[in-house]
């Protein structure tokens, strides 16, 4: 079942001389619970996609469809109902409410979407995050690590339709770098959870389903991998 | 300097962060303006009014009359006297070329040193100073008399000097404006001024010769100096002084501001070098402007608001300043990491601190004084006309034409710069000891606030109830640091310092305007337009009003009838507040003990005078309305009745019992009377037929200042009561009583105003008339020296409020922008997992109301401490005046301040509404 669609999408930076394209004509589409990643060089428009995908950009032109919705199509509030109830994004650097806990920067998202707290959830994911008895620091008390783990958390909470990942382990080190992998591909494995992952590390995105290679805003390879580790 | 490389980082992060810089500059460029604002403007304001003063009645602070030339030596030679002018009486000349012999038949010639013509300002209608002790001016009033007197002429004859013996045998002759007493048969000296002769059945005029000749040539006619009385028998005239040789020369004194105490300092250490009490004239306006009157309360008033300003534009200036370090404690601790990280010491990086502040005041320090001159310059040119009004209303003579002009001096900057210096170092102090203590394994992680271990629990209320903007706004104020801090800190300055600024300026203002005010009473009606005032002793009153009465242009007549000194209330009809406050009093002077008071209470309670304010029936029904009393007595017009003012005041400056006063004291009581409504009410007084008689009135009923408002204003120095005609007939039938008339009228024909007008004017001098016209606006208008300072201060109390308010609003506005600049990752990451504008507008209300509350809490514990102790200081400088009361100005500002903050979270908010992904992909919060 097809949960996202991207058509002839093409984002634009500046006019003129300035003008730089940061996505050519990109067109794809993800099955639901199906594990993609991302991959290219700096500056091949990986993140632009990234963010227009998770709706906190909008497109020059062209359309990107979530579970039958156009989200270019969306005004900026319903944007933002659309994106705290079908998307989870992880960034790089956590983006965590430094003034939040653990258990309230996880819940977030469920709460701005006016529900209640499902507290067995909430328990069920800081277990499985392995934060049980950090559940009431703050995150500068928190290493990068924990940190992502939290992100994650905060991603998966509300059960989107899609979780998208920006280099989640770009600023960790190799081992916890492994850890967070591991933690995102179980919730896409045991929860069917649709993720798309944006990355340069080649090694890590050969983990994936499929892999879209871009290079100068243009996807040149969309590649299936054959075996999941 | 800019080799030093801490110096260089710091000038590069000055750059990059140009708003925070810019608002710091600003802040001190404000504090600069307001400091040159208080020491330029207080010097521009007090020159201009030495120089009202100095037109008045002359440049100088003092004269010391007959003084021999060697003790007139001996006091120029004083460290505290600047310059002087010598001038010697030469006393009354027949004056033969007199254009009106019957009233001005004498000239009063002084010889004057060419001082004395500058300090007395002397100005020439024509002609010339004289230059030597053969040349003489006269004033031009013998021209407008009708003499022929002329330049070139010769003024010749014998001087004399004035002296009067009484031949009334009824008793004493008193003149008491001018200080004579001459008893039947006695003989004394009288002023060269002194009125005319007239053949009269009191007493004769005597001349003794002084033995000096008088030969003199006219060089120039002066205008009127302002030391010659109208009613004066003398024209005035002045010769040159080559050398003072007699034993009454004339010392004109102008005192070295800088270091003199003051007059009535130079006056006793006269005294003491001569050994005897010599007489003095001081130019109390001119003392009054240098803070070095004999009036203390004028010099308190002035030395006490410059302390005022100067303290609270310190600590507005000191918080803004320290906010905006503190402010940036995050960033600055990152790049002071670094540097500290390369070997920098704690030294360097309290250096950086200092290197921003004085970096950033170099500049401030020109723009803002030369800011604050054109400031002082423009608002003194926008006040002008108000001083020259109220300036004119002290003196109808002085010229309107006074310039006012920037005046400061090099002590002024250099006590600006110092004080300017002075504040930033101490704002820069507390931010500058925190960066140099972090450590420096801190300060290498940039890490602004030490990590702590402590647990924050889940706000599980607001989790469960599904409340994510209550979640977010309650850990955001209570978990987030410094910026929470500084903007709960900017509401409670802002509240605070303008509270007590307000409350400072309003109770400086209240207290100025009651120690100022003239005590006595006033018509506050606005239904007429004029009053003629008539003392009944004379034969003009029945005249007045008749000839108001024929008066076909004017309208009903409102006679208002007063007397001050003619009745006593005796002693068991007043309050026990009332003694305690006289006692309160009493006790405030030297040497005064309670077995004192006890002895003489009697005696201090017994001579109370009561003034009475004698009004048409009409009036008293509706005085008496308004002050809730009986309306059956009140309206029973045949029987005397009273209603009793209420309120009093008690103070030192009123009631001296003795000759060192240690500090001031004022008590107002509000409950003065121990009487009760229908009560018979007594009055004592003296009848000189029958003795002391006394007079029972019924009581109406009470009143204060809020019932007789909008008829009439009372500054009770004193007790007061209003009476109906037949309580006035009784007293006045009762006791040997001269009471004033104050006739109330309007009349629109302009002809019939200037005809009554010549006829009550008061240069009309005429013995059958003794009236006064006035407009009421001017009666209630007439003000003195010290309602001047008053207004003065009134007006600065409040520019001065409004720029301490202004400081504050930079400083809140400071806060909440650097906040929400610092947010703006958060903002992003909200955005991002799909907060919408409406969620952010809800956390940003709830934010405010927790920050208000927190911030208005700590400013109404800090306000109600300051406004305590600001009270303290008052009463100790000024006494207990009433003061306004803090309550309604504190609502007014919290709620200033809740409108103001969210206003300025919305604008910061929408600001801060940034690109999500430029954000969200920033390392650092």
């Amino acid at each position: 079942m097809e949960i996202l669609r991207v058509e002839n999408l093409v984002k634009e930076y500046g006019d003129g001389d300035t003008k730089i394209m940061a996505l050519d004509g990109v067109s794809f589409s993800v099955e639901k619970g199906e594990f993609v990643s991302v991959i290219g060089p700096s500056g091949s428009g990986k993140s632009t996609l990234l963010h227009i995908l998770g709706g906190v950009d909008k497109p020059t032109s062209g359309k990107v469809i979530i579970d039958g919705t156009d989200i270019c199509e969306l005004g900026e509030d319903k944007l933002a109902v659309f994106r705290r109830r079908q998307i989870g994004l992880v960034y790089q650097f956590y983006n965590l409410m430094p003034v939040l806990n653990v258990d309230e920067n996880i819940a977030l998202p469920h709460l701005l979407d006016g529900r209640k707290l499902d507290k067995e959830r909430l328990d069920n994911i800081v277990s499985h995050l392995g934060l049980e008895d950090r559940r009431e620091n703050l995150p500068s008390q928190l290493s990068g690590g924990q940190q992502q783990r939290v992100s994650i958390g905060r991603a998966l909470y509300s059960r989107p339709a899609i979780l998208l990942a920006d280099e989640p382990t770009g600023n960790l080190d190799r081992k916890t770098g492994e850890e967070i992998t591991a933690l995102l591909k179980e919730s896409n494995r045991m929860q069917k959870q649709t993720l798309i992952l944006i990355t340069h590390d080649e090694r890590l995105a050969m983990q994936a389903d499929r892999v879209f290679y871009l290079e100068d805003g243009k996807l040149i390879k969309n590649e299936t991998v054959r075996t999941r580790r | 300097m800019m080799n030093n490389i801490v110096f260089r980082v710091t000038r590069k992060y000055m750059s990059l962060n140009r708003r925070r810089t810019a608002i710091a500059f600003m802040g001190i460029v404000l504090m600069v303006v307001m400091m040159t604002c208080v020491f330029v403007g207080k010097q521009t304001v007090m020159a201009y009014l030495d120089k009202v003063a100095s037109l008045d009645k002359g440049s100088w602070h003092l004269i010391a009359y007959d003084l021999t030339p060697e003790e007139a030596k001996s006091i120029m030679q004083m460290e505290d006297v600047k310059k002087t002018g010598i001038s010697e009486q030469l006393y009354n000349m027949e004056f033969q070329a007199t254009g009106d012999p019957d009233e001005r038949p004498f000239i009063d010639v002084k010889a004057y040193s060419a001082e004395c013509f500058e300090m007395n300002n002397i100005t020439l209608a024509e002609g010339r100073f004289p230059e030597n002790s053969r040349e003489l001016i006269i004033s031009k009033t013998a021209i407008e008399d009708g003499s022929s007197i002329k330049i070139g002429d010769r003024i010749t004859g014998d001087f004399f000097k004035r002296s009067i013996t009484n031949i009334n045998d009824k008793g004493t002759l008193e003149f008491p404006f001018m200080g004579i007493e001459v008893e039947h048969g006695k003989t004394a000296e009288v002023p060269v001024n002194f009125m005319s002769y007239i053949e009269n059945d009191d007493y004769v005029e005597n001349h003794t010769p002084t033995g000096v000749k008088g030969d003199f040539t006219v060089v120039g006619i002066m205008e009127r100096p302002t030391f010659e009385k109208i009613s004066g028998a003398s024209i005035s005239a002045l010769c040159g002084l080559e050398e003072a040789t007699g034993d009454n020369v004339n010392l004109m004194i102008y005192l070295d501001t800088e270091k003199a105490v003051g007059a009535y300092d130079l006056e006793s250490r006269i005294n003491s070098m001569t050994g005897r009490d010599n007489r003095f004239e001081t130019n109390e306006m001119l003392l009054a402007f240098s803070a070095m009157s004999g009036d203390s309360n004028i010099n308190t008033i002035v030395i006490f608001v410059e302390i005022f300003f100067t303290v609270f534009i310190m600590a507005a200036s000191v918080i803004l300043i320290y906010n905006v370090f503190n402010m940036s404690f995050a960033e600055r601790t990152k790049y002071l990491g670094m540097l500290s990280s390369v070997g920098a010491t704690r030294r360097q990086k309290r250096q950086s601190i200092y290197f921003e502040s004085f970096a950033l005041l170099l500049p401030a320090l020109p723009s803002g004084i030369l800011l604050g001159m054109g400031l002082v310059y423009g608002a003194s040119q926008v006040l002008k006309p108000r001083f020259d009004t109220m300036l004119s209303i002290i003196k109808s003579s002085l010229p309107k034409d006074i310039p006012l002009t920037l005046s400061f001096g090099v002590s002024e900057i250099l006590v600006i710069i110092v004080m300017c210096v002075v504040t930033v170092l101490v704002s820069a102090l507390i931010p500058a000891i925190k960066i140099g203590r972090i450590a420096p394994v801190e300060s290498a992680k940039g890490a602004a606030e030490t990590v702590s271990k402590k647990h924050y629990r889940t706000s599980v209320k607001a989790l469960e109830k599904g409340r994510p903007e209550l979640l977010l706004a309650v850990n955001s104020t209570s978990r987030s640091g410094h910026l929470t801090k500084s903007i709960i800190r900017s509401i409670a300055v802002f509240t605070t310092l303008i509270m007590v600024t307000l409350y400072g300026a309003q109770s400086l203002i209240k207290i100025v305007e009651t120690k100022t005010e003239e005590d006595g009473w006033m018509p506050d009606f606005d239904d007429y337009e004029y009053v003629i005032v008539d003392e009944h002793a004379k034969n003009s009153y029945s005249n007045v009003k008749e000839i108001l009465e024929k008066d076909e242009n004017v309208g009903e007549i409102k006679e208002i009838v007063t007397t001050s000194f003619d009745v006593t209330v005796p002693i068991n009809k007043l309050t026990d507040e009332v003694f305690d406050a006289r006692k309160a009093v009493y006790m405030q002077f030297d040497g005064n003990t309670e077995e004192d008071w006890e002895k003489n209470r009697e005696i201090f309670m017994d001579s109370m005078f009561v003034n009475t304010i004698e009004v048409d029936d009409e009036e008293f029904a509706l005085l008496a309305s308004k002050g809730n009393a009986d309306m059956d007595i009140a309206e029973d017009t045949s029987k005397p009745a009273v209603l009793l003012y209420n309120e009093s005041a008690f103070s030192t400056d009123f009631y001296i019992s003795g000759d060192n006063c240690s500090g001031y004291k004022y008590i107002l009581v509000d409950n003065v009377f121990n009487v009760k409504k229908g009560d018979e009410f007594i009055l004592n007084g003296m009848n000189s037929v029958k003795g002391e008689v006394e007079m029972k009135l019924a009581t109406a009923g009470f009143v204060d200042a809020d019932s007789v408002k909008g008829r009439f204003r009372i500054v009770p120095n004193g007790f007061y009561i209003f009476i109906n005609r037949a309580a006035g007939e009784l007293i006045y039938d009762s006791v040997d009583s001269i009471p004033y008339s104050c006739m109330f009228f309007n009349d629109d024909n302009e002809e019939s105003v200037k005809r009554l007008s010549q006829e009550f004017s008061r240069d009309n001098e005429s013995a059958m008339n003794s009236a006064v016209m006035a407009r009421v606006s001017e009666l209630n208008a007439a003000k003195s020296i010290k309602q001047v300072i008053s207004e003065i201060v009134k007006i600065l109390a409040y520019c001065f409020t409004a720029m301490i308010s202004l400081v504050c609003l930079l400083n809140l506005y400071n806060s909440i922008r650097g906040r929400a600049a610092e947010r703006t990752k958060e903002t992003a990451s909200l955005r991002s997992i799909g907060m919408t504008d409406k969620q952010f507008t809800k956390m940003h209300n709830i934010e405010n109301i927790i920050l208000l509350s927190k911030g208005l809490l700590i400013s109404a514990v800090l306000c109600t401490v300051l406004c305590l102790i600001l009270r303290y200081v008052m009463v100790r400088f000024f006494g207990n005046v009433r003061m306004t009361s803090p309550l309604l100005p504190a609502l007014g500002i919290s709620a200033a301040a809740a409108v103001i903050s969210s206003v300025m979270t919305g604008y910061c908010s929408r600001r801060s509404k940034v690109d999500i992904i430029s954000e969200i992909r920033r390392e650092t919060v």
